[in-house]
């Protein structure tokens, strides 16, 4: 399947946060400060104030990218390695996480 | 697909030498499930999440939709005490009239080498008396008969055996499948079912574009992730609806929501895998046909 390409930003960001076919994250994550997110999720840590907990902008792509390489134990799919979302779905993800 | 090994209730990306008896992984992995679900037992854990979430730990099993579980249970005995063109019965195929019997599938057999499940076994019997074998994937047919087949020896406690290294080497094979990283989610059946057991997986919605929620994992409605030993109690499952859903079904859904292209119902590794995980729930009591959750 083509990629398309998906310009960065909050709204394409979030729309592939929820989208089940692309990142599901809200299966595993709160975001207590979006409020029209409800997940009850505990899988994962919550997600929240995620630019101080990652300055470095290379480092949270990293997690997102394969956080198996940083903890092998994790659940959370390699959405990069594994082809799950593209390069910019992923620049997407991160400027709508910064924005939490 | 590949598969590695991992030691119980880890995920090592790397293969390594498993050497501990079944009955140690046992053990251990109720060790482990303990200290992820504090203050319960072996004997909660075959409610699924009704052992850790508040809001359904007053519905008893002997309550789920009992005119649909009656239902299934009287479309199987009907089956179950169908004369073949032989005369025959199922009861004719089983030891006991086949009561009391379900507790112990699935079972290695010697002479084959094979696993049996109760499914198959209801098969050969068939095959023996020359009907027409039910597919595994028959659920409106397989489903009520495998259920009544099973309500025969409700309340037995399973009892499966692993004996000698033919035996062994199948259940091993299962312990890998389960604990193995698969497809593109990179989920294994050990992530949701002992390393995160008791965790709620799915969200609810979001008011703009929201997914409008993702079901639990596991046959475990309402999002609780169902720990493994507790697991393979009660199969098939009576899904919304009226339907059944068999444990080699569950299966398939649990791969496909791994990104993975799952085994066929009855194949050899899924074969191994129910026999390996209804070994975990050793000793607990057998129930036909309790509701999804």
């Amino acid at each position: 399947m083509l990629a398309v390409a998906v310009t960065p930003s909050i709204s394409n960001g979030r729309a592939i946060f929820l989208d089940e076919r692309k990142g599901n994250c809200a299966a595993c994550h709160k975001v207590p400060n979006d409020a029209a997110i409800k997940s009850a999720s505990s899988i994962g840590a919550p997600l929240e104030a995620i630019k101080a907990r990652y300055p470095d902008r290379a480092k949270l792509r990293d997690v997102i990218w394969d956080f198996s390489k940083i903890n092998p134990n994790t659940i959370m799919p390699p959405y990069g390695k594994h082809r799950i979302l593209s390069s910019d779905e992923i620049d997407a993800l991160v400027i709508y996480l910064e924005s939490i | 697909m590949s598969l590695s090994v991992a030691a119980p209730g880890t995920h090592a990306q790397v293969a390594t030498v498993i050497n501990i008896t079944p009955e140690q992984d046992r053990a251990a992995l109720i060790q482990a499930l303990q200290k992820r679900l504090p203050g319960t037992r072996p004997d909660d854990w075959m409610v699924g999440s009704a052992a850790y979430e508040p809001g359904i730990t007053a519905i008893p099993l002997s309550a789920d939709n009992a005119t649909n579980t009656a239902d299934i249970l009287a479309i199987g005995k009907k089956q179950w005490e169908r004369k073949f063109k032989n005369g025959k019965t199922f009861s004719n195929c089983f030891p006991n009239g086949g009561k009391r019997i379900a507790a112990s599938y699935p079972q290695f057999e010697p002479s084959t080498k094979q696993i049996v499940t109760l499914e198959s076994a209801l098969n050969r019997c068939l095959q023996l008396h020359g009907e027409t074998t039910i597919s595994h994937v028959n659920s409106a047919e397989m489903g009520p008969l495998s259920a009544y087949a099973r309500s025969l020896s409700e309340n037995q406690p399973l009892n499966i055996r692993v004996l000698g290294q033919n035996a062994r080497e199948r259940f091993d094979s299962g312990r890998r499948i389960f604990n193995a990283r698969i497809g593109q989610q990179n989920f294994a059946c050990a992530s949701c079912h002992v390393q995160h057991a008791g965790d709620v997986y799915g969200s609810s919605m979001s008011s703009s574009g929201g997914t409008g929620g993702v079901g639990g994992v596991g046959g475990v409605g309402g999002g609780g992730l169902a720990p493994a030993i507790g697991l393979a109690v009660s199969w098939p499952r009576l899904q919304p609806g009226g339907t059944t859903r068999s444990l080699q079904s569950q299966f398939q859904r649990c791969f496909q929501r791994s990104g993975a292209e799952p085994f066929m119902e009855g194949s050899d590794e899924f074969n191994n895998l129910e026999y390996y995980l209804t070994y975990l729930s050793n000793g607990l009591p057998l129930r036909a046909l309790a509701t999804a959750r």
